[in-house]
């Protein structure tokens, strides 16, 4: 285990940068320790002296600027994915506002109104910027996982989200029971649903794959508006008081994708910067108690 | 050996060299230095930026792992990353093969 020296200096230097640059410093940092402590045990092997099997460990392993740099090109897919990844979320969301003003603001059916043109446009952003985050991301997320086919049970239940929510304007008969639109069954359902997408999602080892299969079934919803009742009209719902659900799973998706963001490897900046906003403004406070 | 001929091929030996079992960064310099009879001698972090890029890329997949001690970070070939490897092998083979008609001059 290395506590001090160079090496320790070193390892430091590397957590330092790689918070700085966004990435998992912690990882990293074991990972760079594990491999000079290897190193350090190799050349005292080979009759180095305990600094002198440091000093050759470290000048081996190369610099620890170019390795964050590196590592972040790796994990972050360079500026370009970057830029799209940024372009896309800014269109999600610009889509997602869309939908809940044009199904807030009129109280009436919105059928062949600007509502409903705006309804669908906001529909197709999603959609375009869905696949364009989907196609920067599905890969390095899902393909860890601990499944070889981690998303097939992440896509059953959002499909079932889905599929459940657009329902919401008539009753559900599963045999057994018959679900009530808005009843505490419905709800209950949906609700389970949505806790079945947060597994798929936990199978997959994916943190972002609960919001984004919140907001996939939410628009699955709206698109199957009508579909159940032989009367198929997507976006029907929007401002008829008929896709509250399917709303209400986009928003909630996109608050999941937030915290998600937050609390993993890409808000290590702005939790950062939050701690430091915190310490700052409490200090004054400690000096005055 | 000059470093950047290494660079351009580094995902192939890395893939390689783990689809021979988990393994760890220190472990993928190790191999390659061996199976490579001191030819391929890259600055050791070097494979760190290829092992990110690769789990990236879901060709590998990776883990902590109890070593006495310490924790270590293993690495191991997905399904992806075996068809990848097979895909990159079969690619260096023509192409290695070819610059040796080349130089040689057979046709």
């Amino acid at each position: 285990m290395i506590r001090s020296g160079p090496a320790h200096a070193f390892i430091l230097r590397v957590a330092s940068l790689a918070r700085a640059e966004g990435i998992d410093a912690e990882r990293l940092a074991r990972e760079v320790a594990d491999h000079l402590a290897m190193a350090i045990e190799q050349h005292v092997a080979e009759g180095c002296d305990a600094p002198e099997a440091e000093r050759r460990a470290i000048e081996g392993f190369g610099e620890a600027e170019t390795l964050v740099t590196a590592v972040t090109c790796s994990v972050k897919g360079g500026a370009m994915r970057t830029t799209i990844r940024t372009a896309a979320h800014v269109a999600a969301l610009a889509g997602t506002t869309a939908l809940v003003v044009a199904h807030v603001i009129p109280s009436q059916s919105v059928s062949g109104t600007w509502f409903e043109r705006t309804a669908v446009l906001a529909m197709v952003v999603m959609a375009a910027a869905a696949v364009a985050l989907g196609a920067t991301r599905w890969r390095s997320s899902l393909g860890g996982g601990s499944l070889e086919t981690p998303g097939i049970p992440w896509v059953a239940a959002v499909v079932a989200l889905g599929a459940l929510a657009a329902r919401e304007a008539q009753p559900t008969d599963l045999g057994f029971v018959v679900l009530q639109p808005g009843g505490r069954l419905y709800l209950g359902t949906i609700g389970a649903l949505a806790l079945l997408v947060a597994v798929g999602a936990r199978l997959a080892r994916s943190g972002w794959a609960t919001g984004a299969g919140l907001i996939v079934a939410g628009a699955l919803s709206l698109a199957l508006d009508g579909a159940w009742s032989h009367a198929w009209k997507p976006m029907g719902g929007i401002g008829g008081g008929q896709a509250n659900t399917g709303i209400e799973l986009i928003v909630a998706g996109w608050a999941m994708g937030a915290a998600s963001w937050f609390t993993g490897r890409g808000g290590a900046v702005a939790r950062g910067k939050l701690g430091g906003l915190l310490v700052s403004a409490g200090r004054p406070l400690a000096q005055s108690t | 050996m000059r470093t950047d001929l290494i660079r351009g091929h580094l995902e192939l030996l890395v893939l390689s060299v783990v689809d021979s079992g988990a393994t760890h960064g220190y472990a993928v310099v190790e191999e390659i230095r061996r199976r490579s009879g001191g030819e391929f001698d890259l600055p050791e972090g070097t494979v760190y930026p290829a092992l990110y890029r690769l789990e990236a890329a879901g060709l590998l997949a990776s883990g902590w792992r109890q070593a006495g001690a310490r924790r270590r970070r293993v690495y191991r070939l997905t399904r992806a990353g075996h068809r990848a490897l097979e895909g990159k092998t079969r690619e260096w083979s023509t192409f290695a093969h070819a610059v040796s008609r080349v130089i040689e001059g057979t046709a």
